[in-house]
């Protein structure tokens, strides 16, 4: 017999006691208990609230941070006339007519999934790289 | 009135709950993560998660029954997460680089393929003991035995009772036998993967 069907075996049992933990009355249960014991889970329940909370608020807290890490980001990468469309188009252009292997990718993908504050950016390195770089204008008239 | 509860609502349900419902919550913690401090960080796992509204409450459920099934929940995917890491160096799950993670899984060396199975053997008897150990919990009483041995094998209601001939009314008094024979006999969990 392999682990992985011992553990199966284990995880159905757990399972079936975890539905009759659930499934007997609250009375019952709590008369299974020593004296004061009740009292001692209740105080260990509300620190498990506690820390949930505290972690939620961490995770709160990232999430947010990221938020605004990411809109910081957008602000950063954001020119007056710059139009996503053509840079895309642009980007496309450079790929299709680059030699490299990575060009299949991208071309397929006619520039999709890049985020429009990236565009700009990586048309840059493709500049820096010594693609030529057609002269466009960026936003259409 | 939305069909779920708000996370905020969620928080102050939890507020409410009384000893019986934690005592539900924490024993349940303990028997899914197989002992006491990793039930508790598994319940605080569940409930962060209600109150931050990554899963939500029906209105119609039981709090400690959806507490209690977030936490399934939860376990049942940490199993797989497990089962792939290790057929792949976490490592490289970490790094994103599947393709790669699995090409290294083909090239593994006859060596390490036999460390993977010394350690698989190893826990395979680890396992294979807590489950007689178990067992033999219920050696005087064949009928209940069984009973284990059937629900450890995927039977549940009218199967078990055609299992043993018993009615309904009787698995469930001996039903409660086996969570508290087997919550006295372990009542810090059974880990078995450590």
């Amino acid at each position: 017999m392999t682990s992985e069907k011992h553990r199966e075996e284990m995880d159905r049992l757990a399972s079936a006691l975890v539905d009759d933990l659930l499934d007997t009355p609250d009375e019952e249960l709590i008369g299974e208990l020593a004296p004061g014991e009740a009292e001692a889970i209740l105080v260990e329940g509300r620190g498990i609230l506690e820390g949930a909370k505290r972690k939620a608020g961490k995770a709160a807290l990232t999430k947010a941070r990221q938020e605004v890490n990411r809109e910081a980001s957008a602000r950063r990468h954001y020119r007056p006339g710059f139009d996503p469309a053509t840079a895309r188009r642009r980007l496309t252009s450079i790929v299709a007519n680059s030699s490299s292997e990575s060009r299949v990718t991208l071309a397929a993908r006619g520039g999709k999934g890049i985020p429009d504050e990236d565009l700009d950016g990586l048309i840059e390195d493709a500049r820096d790289l010594g693609f030529e770089i057609d002269n466009e204008p960026e936003k259409k008239a | 009135m939305k069909e779920y509860l708000t996370p905020e609502e969620a928080a102050g349900a939890y507020d409410e709950l009384d000893a019986a419902a934690w005592l539900k919550i924490q024993r349940a913690g303990t028997i899914l993560a197989g002992s006491k401090e990793a039930g508790r960080d598994l319940a605080q796992d569940a409930i962060g998660r209600a109150i931050v509204g990554d899963r939500n409450c029906p209105r119609n459920l039981d709090l400690v029954v959806f507490t209690v099934q977030v936490m399934k929940s939860i376990v049942s995917a940490a199993a797989k997460v497990a089962a792939s890491a290790k057929k792949i160096p976490f490592d490289d799950i970490r790094d994103g680089d599947l393709l790669e993670a699995a090409q290294k899984v083909e090239q593994r060396t006859a060596e390490e393929l036999l460390s993977d199975e010394e350690e698989d053997a190893q826990f395979c008897e680890r396992v294979a003991h807590l489950k007689q150990q178990v067992l033999t919990l219920f050696s005087d009483d064949d009928k209940t035995r069984y009973i284990v041995e059937g629900i450890m094998e995927g039977m549940e209601g009218v199967a078990l009772c055609d299992l043993v001939s018993i009615d309904m009314n009787e698995l469930a008094t001996r039903r409660r036998l086996i969570r508290r024979r087997i919550g006295q006999a372990f009542p810090h969990g059974w880990r078995y993967d450590v």
